[in-house]
């Protein structure tokens, strides 16, 4: 009476999911267990997001490459999976697996990189919110020029908080917006709202250009003297320089967007170990020091103690 | 400046015109220098915060609105205690651990083992009316102390319950698209049989059925039914006109 495809797996009616979050809920045994569910556990302000690079089934040299950079210049925030991993994340169902290694690892933005003949030196950028795909964007590499291409990319330190900067018109339709916030995702974290001026090392620029593909580059800021207190900003390119062509996407449901974009209410953190001394009304803090080696301490030698030439 | 947005929230900046087919390389290094320097003095003119580290500046929050790695945390929901206590208006205020022991010359726990007041340290104690013949007073305060414990327990694991019940609820994403989806495959799996139906019960079927859009049986029409009634229709039209 009623021929219908029923689902051949559980995660196509969502039942893997489920059995994903119970498996989170589950109380932990151990305490190392405990620590570990608190530090993946979610958190008021949020440190910068995790980046996962996966190696897909078949990649070519240029894609291993692209991915390197990449992961170099978001490293201390970056895990590189060593093994091949067949994921194909536009296919029905494909997400699931990516679902999965985002959470073991972590890391809630993704690179998966694959080279095939329908669509060779492929890479596809995404984010997840609560280990649940958000948006993905597949671009394909047109042109590559890495690191050690420049001369200034030996300059380039651990590059932790690098300005953005956009230039074309990223705002006229949907796809190109949120691929703008992607980008600025990735490079950009919020976690403490302050800034050391003589840390301004390099600027992630990304263009958009007439023919609708996405050039990358990395500046390194060179700072020099004015006649007023505003310096002068000198750019030297120091790679890696790649220029991506748009190929499909695939952008968050509304309500999905809408939940993660949720801001929480303003709170004033308490300052831990500080007390402040009503009569002075000065603050004053409480640190550890942990142990001293004494036995290591290097100590300016006395002279009064030494034994003087002259004297038996 | 002309077509360059800053948000210095989010260390950004970006020059909105779009590039057009026409701009060398040098026009494009010059628009990014220009913005970028544009960010930059932006930073340079935030107040100074703090004396000591001169180059240190606050950010502003930023406009931008970047989508969070994982859902907010839900506030941890208040114990029984905890709820009577603020309806009292009852605050935790720190005391002593120990104190001066007149008797014994010595400084001793409030509380626990070798307590200043340990009732069950006693070696003598008063006549308590109450007591039935043959119970013994110092019984009676380990079976108190073992209540006491137990209680306790409870309370805790009553605690433990409804906090849980919070999490859990917060948990589960809403994803309506696949809730329906779900709804969908339940309610086909319930009246599905491995005959198709064909040696099922149909009326029970049938009213199963009845919420399922799209997948009802369609009518079989004989042949001469349907003949007579298009013709019906056509000479409907052609009497129009």
């Amino acid at each position: 009476m009623i021929c219908i495809n029923k689902p051949k797996f559980a995660w196509e009616i969502g039942l893997a999911r489920m059995s994903e979050e119970e498996e989170q809920r589950r109380a932990p045994k151990t305490r190392k267990g405990k620590k570990y569910l608190e530090s993946t556990a979610p958190q008021w302000e949020e440190p910068p997001k995790g980046l996962l690079v996966i190696h897909g089934h078949q990649t070519s040299q240029v894609v291993k490459n692209v991915l390197g950079d990449v992961a170099r210049l978001k490293k201390p925030y970056c895990r590189q999976l060593r093994k091949k991993n067949n994921i194909l994340p536009f296919e029905a169902g494909g997400e699931a697996s990516l679902e999965f290694l985002c959470r073991k690892n972590d890391c809630s933005l993704f690179i998966l990189g694959n080279h095939t003949k329908k669509r060779p030196n492929n890479v596809i950028l995404g984010r997840l919110f609560d280990f649940h795909l958000l948006d993905m964007f597949e671009l394909g590499i047109v042109e590559h020029k890495g690191f050690e291409e420049f001369e200034m990319a030996k300059q380039l330190q651990s590059p932790m908080k690098p300005l953005v900067c956009f230039i074309g018109d990223f705002e006229s339709d949907e796809t190109c917006r949120k691929l703008k916030n992607l980008f600025l995702d990735f490079f950009h974290d919020f976690e403490d709202h302050q800034v050391s001026l003589d840390q301004l090392e390099n600027v992630i620029v990304v263009t958009l250009s007439h023919d609708r593909t996405i050039s990358f580059q990395n500046f390194i800021v060179q700072l020099r003297k004015s006649d007023n207190y505003l310096p002068k900003v000198a750019l030297e390119e120091a790679g890696p320089r790649i220029r991506f062509s748009i190929r499909r996407t695939r952008l968050a449901t509304e309500d999905l967007w809408k939940q993660a974009t949720k801001r929480p209410k303003q709170r004033t953190k308490k300052e831990k170990n500080i007390t402040v001394q009503p009569l002075l009304g000065r603050k004053v803090g409480r640190i550890h020091v942990g142990k001293q080696k004494l036995d290591k301490l290097v100590i300016k030698k006395q002279r009064a103690l030494k034994r003087s030439k002259g004297r038996v | 400046m002309d077509g360059v947005e800053v948000d210095l929230g989010s260390l950004s900046c970006a020059d909105v015109r779009p590039v057009l087919q026409e701009e060398t390389e040098e026009d494009l290094n010059e628009r990014i220098r220009r913005a970028v320097e544009f960010l930059v003095h932006g930073l340079f003119t935030l107040p100074e915060q703090n004396s000591e580290r001169k180059s240190l500046r606050e950010l502003p929050t930023a406009t931008t609105v970047v989508p969070r790695a994982k859902p907010i945390p839900k506030e941890k929901p208040l114990t029984k205690w905890q709820k009577f206590a603020k309806s009292r208006g009852i605050k935790k205020r720190k005391r002593d651990k120990f104190t001066w022991d007149e008797a014994r010359g010595e400084f001793r726990p409030i509380h626990g083992y070798r307590s200043i007041n340990d009732e069950r340290d006693q070696a003598v104690m008063p006549h308590d009316p109450s007591l039935a013949p043959g119970e013994s007073p110092f019984d009676r305060l380990k079976e108190g102390k073992r209540k006491r414990i137990e209680n306790n327990r409870k309370n805790q694991e009553r605690n433990k319950r409804t906090l849980s019940k919070g999490q859990i609820s917060a948990l589960p994403l809403k994803n309506e698209a696949r809730s329906k989806y779900l709804d969908k495959y339940a309610k086909v799996a319930a009246i599905s049989t491995s005959s198709l139906g064909k040696h099922g019960e149909k009326n029970e079927v049938k009213s199963k059925n009845s919420s399922v859009k799209g997948i009802r049986k369609k009518k079989i029409i004989p042949v001469g039914a349907e003949r007579e009634r298009t013709f019906r229709a056509v000479n409907d039209v052609l009497k129009n006109i």
